[in-house]
């Protein structure tokens, strides 16, 4: 079972992101980059598909060569060649310009599976997955939260994730595409044997020139703002420590308000309370 | 690496956007719409509403995408939003699982009658249905649009939260049409609808189902009651307020009627009342639904950190100055154990019982 | 006539003994070896380095310890490497201490004097006249002292029953043995006197006067029964007490602790308390998971181990009802070498880890050295607990989704939080603190931390010290941005890797601006730099804030404080700092200093202190295992001295106070303060 696993880096998402409205453009010196968390799920799957049903698996990145670092985290993972499509724009380009180029590698390589992020965490489009699969002619399953190999190795019956708790099983032959949301697993953490090993590996590159990709991109990118104002929440030494503890590993969160209070008999409030439900849709 | 690169980089050619935009007599405005237990999903509506602005601004006409296996009867309520054409495609293949049935019908018809510009709402079908045809037809698209405007030129413009909504960037689309775009739920208003409009309501019969990749075996229904707190879309949340584990009945019957699931404050999770893993808050977990009733809650920090970026808050409180109030989009003033139950007692009233019946 | 004893009188063939000796010591020298075998399963470790300074401390300890019983009476504390107060004399843990002397000293004297007699008899006969009388008194009567040590201990173990020991038969196999060849030996000696002295010297009887008793109630006795009787049972001691040998040495009874333990005492860690070992990153194994990943001293340690409970009873994590029990780590690990040792199967019979110390028990450990404090033989408890969680870190990836957490966040962000490094000196912003590089060219450095430089109640205490430094005209800077985790809780809870990854980093930072001098109010960060980082070429002139204040204030450069207290104060000493630097004077210092502060010690405090459960990444880490939370049976031990304040001098011991006081709604009731914000409230500012 081959499996080819499209990453991207992402900045760290702890940091800030301040925009510079001069220069249309976010302030990133002080960023530092980590793999995209859906596509170290995706990772992760394709480790176990792999120590499951043998194979190799390789990870793709368009990036800039910076990118040789999330490379080399995917590899102590379980990834067993690493391949950058160096570039230095690789965000900015838009999703079916890096589908393009990525689908074109991916064609040269042997694969029964692909694997991708449901998303990245920066520019969210959740699209190049799903392109990727129409430009290799692959049916494609997106955000799947389980993923089960016939013994056969020639189809998968996935488990797609939709709203509200709602999932729709679904059966693929191979070879297929799929995204991975982050209920698929939990990436593990590499052994000090393996990340020595990683190490110890060349990150192949693969010039985007060779690729013959001749189709450009479909979007352009015009301007970048800030955000609609939002209160950032300092924890205050008013919180136990407990509270604390768990608010700054989780990176803290965003404030809002509006007021409208209605009292009065219960039987009256409820039916202004429906209203307001009606009104907004929430009644099934 | 910026977005602000991206110009330069363009400009340098490695790739480019071909020339000022060509309108190939490509003309209307079309928003793909789905439903959902046989009614329009909101953001289909929304994404209607918003095409009406485009269509108003183009002097086009716009045009609504009805595919499905069971539609015929929501044909009529496009027009009321906004809509100058229906097309209604009504077939047992056309289920909304089933996406390759969907997009070879949706790809067809775009040929047949090149609109301009192809709008979705950003829906679990729409994120698999919308790049692939965009792929397949060449076209520009911007997903989970916040915002979508024409300029000066013809072209789709679209602004998107971007780095986890701490910026958002605009993006202009290739001349290519159909122009496309995916819109985010919850980012733009649905007018009241207007029930005199008409519409024309164009029947299309299925021609080539086309091939079917991926089969669509089963849908598991999200049950409120067990689905994780995280992933519910409506939460009827209790605290201290609540008094008693009796009065929890109350809550069951209001989230059971409403199809929400039941979380609670801390003190909840202490007096037994809901489970640790139901646990709002920042010991707890952090939620963001449509709809966050917050029943008995003071709205100290360390719950509310826990369900701020919930879309609308219902706050049920006997006291005028608990700070959940601040956050509340409606507010109610009373006792929990009377309120609720009047709710509940009201909804019965207002709806038919729940329809059991997948999306 | 003048007093003596005939050695060999009454006893034909007498000197059969020394043949009997050889093969019994022959015997030991086997079962030695044996045991050497089984040690030399570990790696190599160099514990012969500064042998000037061992011998020396190993001889010191010998007779302090040996001869005063210091650690096992719990008194004498300060000798040896401590100041000593009136407080240390008193004795903590007198009865199975005292009973345990009574024993050595009683078969240590009857040792000596059976090497006396062979002197006397082979080389220079001294023992006579006098000296003999003299000679025989003491040894006798340290004989009964002996039995009597034997029959408390019999007490202890079978009437009392105290929950850290643990009977096993060898115990009583043991205690037996002792007896009886005490007994018969003033059975031979009381045969003796009824045959000779009792009949011509009887004035001389009474000075040996086990035998005496004996010797009269044998009397009665016929001169040929008594004469045959005591050949007979001179035989009988003999056999017995070469018996009682060449058994203990086969069995590897417990008694050969008389040996193994000074030898581990002899062969101890001469590195800092606070100093881990250091793993070989370019080997193939990396911490333990097999007992041959340990080394040899380590091994040693185990059968070091009398089973004697007090690193059970010390035990925070055992008091709260957790599942770790030190003494049983280290009696699981010797059991899994005994295993290993006969094993023929490269592969081990039973994991180490899983399935028989525990992972629960691994990741129990607050590393607060507890256990070692108490140890009366030295044994390093919390390297073997750090080496068996660099295994599961390292080579199993075996560890909660916390600290998963933990290391990619320390990995991504530099801090243990969800937080950029960026905003890491945002508490600073408006204080007018320095930063390096940026404006200053100091070599002092105030090391803030990540908890201080994230959470806003630990931020209060940096605000405190870098107050009061500057109001003492120290200059200092900090590194804002620029300070990344030091991995104190990195390395302890077994991350080798990211901790040398972090110490590599951080030492050139540190270099590249030429920093001397490290301030900091955390006694693990204190500790990191202290001990750990100068095995990696980091070597910085380090300070505790306790220690800055102290001396601020005693050197006048602080303001001495004005305004009264009239508090009931306790301090908690933190692990770190009392009991790996016998930092407690410090902090008592600046509590003097403070008008009408009541100072009230707690039952545990200085390097007795109850760990707060928050060391060895255990703050990161989930409650798991069932008991009670660490912090909760150390505020029980606060809540005992009713304080207004609970003051401490750790961030760590302040979040878990902090939090602990407000689980139990005592936060109006308990203040919880670091001592440098004790100390800027009452400036009367």
């Amino acid at each position: 079972m081959n499996i080819v696993v499209c990453v991207k880096e992402v900045p760290n998402p702890t940091f800030p992101v301040e925009v510079d409205i001069q220069k249309n453009a976010v302030k990133s010196e002080e960023w530092n980059y980590v793999i995209n968390p859906y596509d170290e799920v995706a990772l992760e799957e394709a480790v176990r598909i792999k120590e499951k049903f043998g194979g190799q698996v390789t990870v793709i990145t368009l990036g800039a060569e910076r990118a040789g670092a999330i490379l080399r985290k995917c590899l102590c993972i379980g990834a067993d060649r690493a391949i950058l499509i160096p570039s230095d724009s690789a965000f900015a380009w838009d999703g079916f310009a890096i589908a393009n180029v990525l689908s074109k590698a991916i064609s040269r390589l042997p694969h029964d599976i692909v694997l991708c992020g449901y998303q990245s965490i920066d520019r969210g489009g959740a699209e190049v997955g799903s392109i990727i699969a129409e430009l290799l002619g692959l049916p494609v399953v997106t955000a799947v939260v389980k993923l089960d190999i016939a013994p056969d190795g020639k189809s998968a019956t996935v488990c797609r994730r939709l709203e509200r708790g709602a999932r729709a099983v679904k059966r693929s032959p191979l070879p297929a595409l799929f995204t991975a949301d982050l209920m698929l697993n939990e990436p593990r953490y590499p052994t000090l044997p393996c990340i020595k090993w990683a190490l110890k590996q060349e990150i192949e590159k693969l010039d985007v020139k060779s690729l013959g990709v001749e189709a450009g991109p479909l979007t352009e990118f015009v301007t970048i703002s800030r955000p609609p104002p939002k209160k950032v929440f300092i924890p205050t030494g008013a919180l136990s420590p407990a509270e604390r503890i768990k608010l700054l590993t989780g990176g803290g969160a965003a404030k809002k308000s509006s007021s409208n209070i209605v009292e009065g008999a219960p039987h009256e409030v409820a039916k202004k309370v429906v209203d307001f439900l009606a009104e907004k849709r929430f009644l099934l | 690496m910026t977005l602000g690169n991206f110009a330069f980089r363009v400009a340098k050619g490695l790739f480019t956007m071909e020339g000022d935009i060509k309108m190939t007599g490509a003309k209307g405005i079309w928003v793909f719409i789905e439903s959902e237990r046989d009614e329009i999903r909101k953001v289909s509506l929304e994404t209607l509403c918003e095409a009406r602005k485009l269509a108003n601004g183009l002097n086009e006409e716009l045009c609504a995408l009805l595919l499905g296996d069971k539609v015929e009867s929501l044909a009529e309520l496009p027009p009321h939003y906004g809509a100058d054409r229906v097309f209604l495609m009504q077939h047992e293949s056309l289920s909304y699982h089933n996406v390759d049935a969907h997009l070879n019908v949706v790809a067809n018809l775009v040929k047949e009658n090149s609109p301009r510009i192809l709008l979705f709402g950003s829906t679990p079908l729409a994120k698999e249905l919308a790049p692939r045809l965009a792929a397949q037809l060449r076209v520009g698209l911007v997903t989970d649009a916040a915002d979508v405007k024409i300029d000066a030129s013809g072209k789709l413009v679209v602004r998107k939260p971007v780095y986890g909504g701490k910026a958002h960037a605009t993006f202009a689309c290739a001349p290519a049409t159909p122009q496309m775009a995916s819109v985010a739920p919850g980012f733009m208003d649905v007018k009241p609808p207007d029930a005199s409009r008409k519409g024309e309501v164009v029947k299309l019969a299925l021609v080539a189902g086309g091939k079917t990749n991926v089969e669509f075996i089963e849908f598991i229904k999200g049950d409120p009651r067990t689905v994780a707190i995280t992933e519910a879309e409506m939460i009827v949340a209790v605290g201290r307020g609540l008094e008693k584990k009796e009065n929890l009945s109350l809550i069951e019957e209001l989230a059971d009627k409403l199809g929400a699931s039941i979380g609670g404050s801390r003190v909840a999770v202490d007096n037994g009342w809901v489970p640790a893993e139901r646990q709002v808050g920042m010991t707890g977990k952090t939620v963001a639904p449509r709809l966050y009733i917050a029943c008995g809650i003071s709205g100290q920090y360390p719950h509310t950190v826990g369900m701020e970026r919930s879309g609308t808050v219902m706050v049920i409180n006997t006291d005028r100055n608990a700070p959940m109030f601040k956050l509340a989009d409606i507010g109610v003033l009373g006792d929990v154990s009377q309120v609720v139950p009047a709710i509940s007692k009201r909804l019965s009233e207002v709806i038919a019982p729940p329809k059991e019946k997948a999306q | 006539m003048v007093p003596g004893r005939e050695v060999y009188w009454n006893i034909q063939y007498g000197q059969f003994l020394y043949v009997l000796a050889a093969i019994v010591i022959g015997i030991m020298v086997f079962a030695f070896y044996r045991r050497v075998r089984l040690w030399r399963l570990g790696r190599p470790e160099n514990r012969v380095d500064h042998l000037g300074k061992r011998l020396r401390s190993f001889l010191v300890a010998a007779v302090v310890d040996g001869l005063f019983h210091r650690k096992f009476l719990e008194m004498f504390r300060g000798v040896g490497h401590r100041q000593t107060t009136s407080d240390d004399l008193k004795p903590r843990d007198f009865y199975p201490g005292f009973a345990h002397f009574l024993i050595f000293a009683g078969l240590g004297m009857l040792l000596l004097a059976t090497f006396l007699d062979f002197i006397s008899h082979y080389f220079f006969h001294f023992l006579t006249g006098g000296v003999y009388l003299a000679f025989s008194v003491v040894v006798d009567s340290f004989g009964i002292l002996a039995i009597i040590g034997v029959v408390l201990v019999i007490i202890r173990r079978y009437g009392q029953r105290p929950t850290r020991l643990d009977n096993r038969p060898e115990d009583l196999v043991a205690l037996v043995l002792i007896l009886v060849a005490v007994l018969t030996g003033y059975v031979v000696e009381g045969f003796r006197i009824a045959a000779t002295e009792l009949v011509r010297t009887p004035d001389w009887a009474p000075w040996s006067p086990g035998g005496y008793v004996l010797a009269r109630a044998f009397s009665g006795l016929n001169m040929e029964t008594l004469l045959g009787w005591h050949r007979g049972m001179w035989w009988v001691h003999l056999s017995i007490s070469l018996g009682v040998v060449a058994y203990v040495a086969l069995s590897w009874n417990r008694l050969w602790h008389i040996i193994v333990s000074p030898m581990n005492y002899f062969f101890r860690s001469l590195a800092p308390r606070g100093a881990l070992s250091i793993v070989d990153l370019d080997g193939e194994r990396f911490g333990a998971g097999r007992i041959q990943d340990f080394t040899w001293k380590q091994l040693l340690d185990l059968d070091a181990c009398t089973r004697c409970g007090r690193c059970q009873e010390a035990c925070p994590a055992y008091a709260a009802g957790k599942p770790l029990n030190p003494k049983k780590v280290i009696l699981d690990l010797k059991d899994q070498m005994v295993e290993e040792g006969k094993s023929k199967t490269p592969t081990p019979v039973r994991d180490m880890i899983t399935e028989r110390v525990g992972e629960e028990e691994v990741w129990d450990c607050t590393t607060c050295r507890a256990c070692q404090e108490a140890c009366p033989v030295a044994i390093e408890h919390v390297q073997k607990i750090v080496d068996m969680r660099r295994d599961l870190v390292l080579m199993r990836v075996k560890f909660s989704t916390e600290l998963k957490g933990f290391y990619k966040n320390i990995e991504e962000n530099g801090n243990p939080w969800a937080k950029s490094p960026v905003s890491r000196g945002n508490w600073a912003e408006g204080l007018g603190i320095k930063k390096l590089g940026q404006d200053t060219a100091t070599d002092t450095l105030y090391w803030v931390g990540c908890l201080a430089a994230y959470d806003e109640r630990i931020s209060r205490i940096a605000i405190a010290v870098s107050k009061l430094m500057k109001s003492a005209g120290v200059d200092f800077a900090i590194m804002g941005k620029e300070e990344r985790c030091c991995g104190d809780a990195v390395r302890r809870s077994g991350n080798e890797y990211l901790f040398r990854k972090l110490v590599d980093r951080n030492i050139e930072v540190l270099k590249k601006n030429n920093i001397k001098r490290i301030i900091t109010h955390c006694p693990h960060g204190y500790n990191a730099f202290k001990n750990e980082y100068p095995k990696f070429g980091g070597d910085f002139e380090v300070l505790h804030h306790t220690q800055l204040i102290a001396d601020l204030l005693s050197k006048g450069a602080l303001k001495a404080p004005q305004k009264e207290l009239d508090k009931r104060v306790t301090f908690h000493d933190p692990c770190y700092l009392a009991r790996y630097h016998d930092i407690y004077d410090a902090p008592r210092q600046v509590m003097a200093s403070i008008p009408k502060l009541d100072l009230v010690e707690k039952f545990q405090c200085k390097e007795k202190t109850f760990c707060c459960g928050g060391g060895g990444a255990r703050m990161w880490m989930a409650e798991s295992g069932g008991g009670r939370r660490i912090s909760e049976v150390l505020l029980d031990q606060v809540k005992a001295v009713k304080p207004d304040v609970l003051v401490t001098a750790c961030p760590y011991c302040m979040t878990m106070l902090d939090n602990e006081v407000r689980e139990k709604g005592l936060e109006t009731a308990i203040q919880v303060l670091d001592i440098a914000e004790l100390y800027r409230n009452s400036l009367g500012e």
